[in-house]
């Protein structure tokens, strides 16, 4: 904390304190709930942030957890007419636990495999979504969904809900800040650099790993309860792996490890859909173009594009952490021929 | 009874053709590169479609459009090795698999923009007839399919084993740099292993798309399919990849009968799981070594 | 005094596949000393650092650590149990300054769980700045405190073995395991490395030291294992085991101001 600099820290109160005056600045209806999306994405980003990012774990189905926390409040509400509040506590937890089970299953997996395993995961739920009526009510979802009540006012509008969303946002924003910059984010780091080296400086690289996955999932399942008493109804289309795809090209182009550049990636792509809808309803474009910028599967090609090409020239993201260029087992720096010429298996 | 079990087992086989072919697909790339591929399920139905555009809309005779199809999945390769993997060539292994993972996502998406969301039926490679084996109808198509994945297999393993573009591919994998100083051009094994993966992808996508369907949203589930196949088969050779590939076929059909049609991914997946976290090395694994 | 021995090992047999890279050895590591390890190319040197450490089993054996039988522990439970190692090749965390380096090392020794850390309580603030603080003491005594921000990756060879001793000083173990630390450093660089090492034992920590450079083990050891083709074949102060004829005839014809035989 003390290291940063005060007027980047003011400059950052300023920002905070016109955002929060959004929804009176642009009273916009489309506006505000873009912003209550994007606060909901940026609080998985966070979150994912923290997996893969920091701990370096390539995970592609981390929808599955929002799913989870979305599920878990909808079914709980409507058709267990639990209290809304009693829901979206248990919903976290619900998604931590799942982030366990598939954390338990996967991590001594090579990376590779780890990412197909955690995609697997993704389309067995996405699957079970769509098809188990008697759970989740096939592809029309649960609902109709109640809404969250707050000391007497109901959570219902654009408005109030956009106020909500992003006071969950700046706490959790202040907690993963919090925690990165700890001993365990640091734990995090080191397993994402040398594994081999953290594990004989006495950290449990199983037990992190899996702390990374339980801590990024909760998140997640919050975000799933944010979205749950949000929407109308639950049903499957936001959980598939098309959004841990876009969770993923958020967290690189944002910056792997910081926080601030997984809000950013979050915003960015959020963003993007709806601009090209917009340039898509403005008079000067013609027809056929109109229908391709609308199109979702065309913003999913965008992404494509834009996550290679922050790949290849913008690796530490926007705002980035110092990653190292050139991987090469053991050697660090500068190769040293005599170092090289040295090792053996004396 | 024995009619149905019958159908059920052809069914599951030519399925598991499919999954093999891209299985195959991911075992060569093991064996040279140890950069896996991301984009293979969605090269596959590229392959279907493309084969569907060039006899429907170009007018095509089938052999010509097949060839066509093998030639796209070649410069394909081409194309992902000289110019999109180019500027990362230097970096890490997971850097290059994103890459080619952004690859894979704009293919899925951009085959939607051009052939429409939704799954095209498409024609039989000669002809829709159905023999009669022994009381039990089979597509032609899936003979087709069948033999055209054992001998893709077997041509593969040969490649592998006898020519000296294998043995060069084997080597690069083994120690880049020795490989280098005896003369093999890691541009050339780059492109030759990248072109074969690509071109068995898509003819995958091409010999099974008369069965079921081209195009559609499976870009994934099949990718994740041919990789189980490598997962169950084991990834030491060609042979045993396919196999697995197959496997997997017949558990899903399997799953399609005894518990239900629409749970079918669930059930790929969770065999890919189970296996993941049973025996990761495969049925029949490749020497280990400790 | 006899003290109990930090590390005692006994019949320690290591196969890979059909070659056999350590053959029954056996021997003890007395608290405060520096004990060497040498060999010729081969020997099993490496292969009974990655023993005690952790990163590979042994085919047969017993391995005792402060009285406690350490072979079912994991690496990082060995380093919590006071084991730490420095390699061949140093492992760093090369996007991590050199503070942080050394900071990771005292892992085990940090005290806040998850919630404490979310919360930013005040206690784990000072429990950060206490190992800063500890850090940057050791960065100052290995002669590397001007470096304390600067990327691990930007440092030189020399500069990285001791930041990476820095980083296993600071799990404060009781047996610090050192790989060939001098391989590829120039003599200014050999010679700062003895005297730290000097200073690490002056400062309570027993040191098993694998090294090439003859006429370092020799000055600075308190005691030498000297091993050859995976059996221990010669066990005592330098001085006697130099003049023992098998560990001559193991070298070829080493002689005492530090050359070594064929494999260098």
């Amino acid at each position: 904390m003390k290291r940063l600099l005060r007027p980047r820290n003011l400059g950052l109160l300023v920002v905070a304190h016109l955002w929060f005056l959004l929804p009176i600045l642009y009273p916009s209806g489309y506006v505000v709930s873009t912003a209550v999306l994007l606060g909901i994405y940026a609080i998985i980003a966070l979150g994912y942030n923290i997996v893969m990012g920091n701990t370096g774990i390539y995970s592609f189905g981390h929808a599955a957890f929002f799913g989870v926390g979305g599920y878990t409040v909808a079914i709980l509400t409507v058709n267990h007419g639990l209290n809304p509040w009693l829901a979206f506590a248990a919903a976290p937890f619900l998604a931590a636990l799942a982030g366990l089970v598939v954390g338990l299953t996967s991590i001594r997996l090579s990376h590779f495999h780890l990412a197909m395993a955690t995609i697997a995961f993704n389309v067995i739920l996405t699957n079970l979504n769509f098809n188990w009526s008697g759970l989740f009510g096939s592809e029309s979802g649960i609902g109709p969904m109640g809404k969250l009540s707050l000391g007497g006012i109901r959570l219902d509008t654009d408005l109030r809900y956009f106020y909500l969303t992003w006071v969950f946002v700046a706490v959790v924003l202040w907690l993963t800040h919090n925690f990165v910059r700890s001993h365990l984010g640091r734990a995090m780091a080191a397993v994402r650099e040398d594994e081999v080296a953290a594990s004989t400086s006495g950290i449990n690289v199983v037990g992190v790993k899996l702390m990374s996955f339980v801590v990024s999932a909760f998140l997640a399942g919050v975000a799933g309860a944010l979205l749950g008493f949000y929407m109308p109804y639950v049903g499957p289309r936001p959980f598939t792996v098309s959004l841990s795809i876009m969770l993923f090209v958020m967290v690189c182009i944002g910056g792997r490890g910081s926080a601030w550049g997984s809000l950013l990636g979050a915003a960015l792509l959020t963003v993007l859909p709806e601009f090209l809808r917009t340039v898509a309803g403005l008079s000067a474009i013609p027809h056929e173009m109109r229908i391709v910028l609308s199109n979702p599967s065309y913003h999913l090609v965008m992404y494509g594009i834009i996550l290679i090409v922050f790949l290849v020239y913008l690796p530490q993201g926007l705002v980035g952490i110092r990653l190292r260029r050139r991987r090469r087992p053991g050697l660090v720096g500068q190769p040293v021929v005599a170092v090289e010429a040295v090792e053996n298996r004396g | 009874m024995a009619q149905d079990l019958a159908l059920l087992l052809i069914g599951g086989i030519t399925k598991g053709c499919m999954y093999a072919l891209i299985a195959v697909g991911y075992q060569l790339v093991f064996v040279s590169t140890r950069v896996f591929n991301f984009s293979l399920g969605g090269v596959a139905i590229l392959g279907g479609l493309i084969l569907l555009s060039l006899r429907d809309d170009v007018g095509l005779p089938f052999p010509v459009a097949l060839g066509l199809v093998l030639v796209a999945g070649l410069a394909l390769g081409w194309f992902y090795f000289q110019v999109l993997l180019r500027p990362v060539r230097h970096r890490d292994g997971a850097t290059q698999m994103l890459v080619i993972f952004g690859m894979g996502l704009i293919i899925e998406n951009a085959y939607a923009l051009v052939w429409g969301q939704q799954p095209l039926p498409a024609q039989p490679f000669l002809s829709k007839k159905l023999l009669m084996v022994m009381g039990t109808p089979i597509k032609v198509q899936a003979l087709w399919v069948i033999g055209l994945t054992a001998l893709t297999v077997v041509l593969l393993k040969l490649l592998l084993d006898r020519t000296w573009t294998g043995r060069a591919l084997r080597a690069n994998a083994m120690n880049e740099t020795a490989a280098r100083l005896m003369g093999v051009s890691l541009t050339s094994v780059g492109i030759t292993v990248y072109g074969i993966t690509l071109g068995l992808a898509m003819l995958a996508g091409a010999a099974i798309s008369p069965i079921t369907y081209a195009g559609g949203y499976i870009a994934v589930p099949l990718l994740l399919k041919g990789f189980a196949g490598l997962i169950v088969g084991g990834a030491g050779s060609p042979f045993a990849a396919a196999l697995g590939g197959l496997i997997l076929g017949l558990v899903e059909a399997g799953g399609t009968k005894f518990i239900s049609p629409s749970y079918v991914d669930a059930i790929g997946m969770g065999f890919l799981l189970l296996f993941l976290l049973v025996r990761p090395q495969g049925l029949f694994a490749a020497r280990v070594e400790r | 005094m006899a003290d109990a021995p930090v590390l005692e090992v006994q019949d320690l047999t290591r196969d890979f596949g059909g070659l056999r890279a350590l053959d029954h050895v056996s021997f003890s590591v007395q608290p405060g000393e520096i004990r060497a390890i040498i060999g010729p190319n081969g020997a099993g040197k490496t292969t009974l650092i990655r023993t005690i450490n952790g990163l590979l089993s042994p085919t047969s054996g017993h391995m005792v650590f402060a009285g406690k039988d350490i072979l079912s522990l994991a690496p990082s439970a060995r380093c919590r149990a006071g084991i730490a190692s420095t390699y061949q090749v140093p492992q760093l965390f090369p996007a991590m300054t050199a503070e942080e380096n050394v900071i990771v090392g005292a892992h085990r020794h940090f005290r806040s769980g998850i919630l404490s850390a979310c919360l930013g309580l005040p206690w784990v603030g000072r429990e950060e700045k206490r190992h800063q603080d500890k850090a940057r003491a050791v960065l100052d005594f290995l002669g590397l405190g001007d470096k304390a921000g600067d990327l691990a990756s930007n440092l030189t060879a020399g500069q990285q073995r001791l930041l990476e001793m820095g980083r296993a000083m600071a799990s404060e173990p009781r047996l610090l395991l050192l790989d060939e630390p001098a391989a590829g450093l120039n003599s200014a660089e050999r010679e700062w490395l003895a005297q730290t090492i000097l200073r690490i034992r002056d400062r309570g920590m027993t040191i098993g030291l694998i090294e090439h450079d003859m006429g370092m083990v020799m000055r600075i050891s308190d005691s030498v294992l000297v091993l050859d083709f995976g059996q221990a074949i010669a066990d005592g102060p330098p001085a006697q085991v130099q003049q023992d004829q098998r560990v001559i005839d193991a070298y070829l014809g080493v002689e005492a101001n530090g050359a070594s035989g064929p494999g260098r």
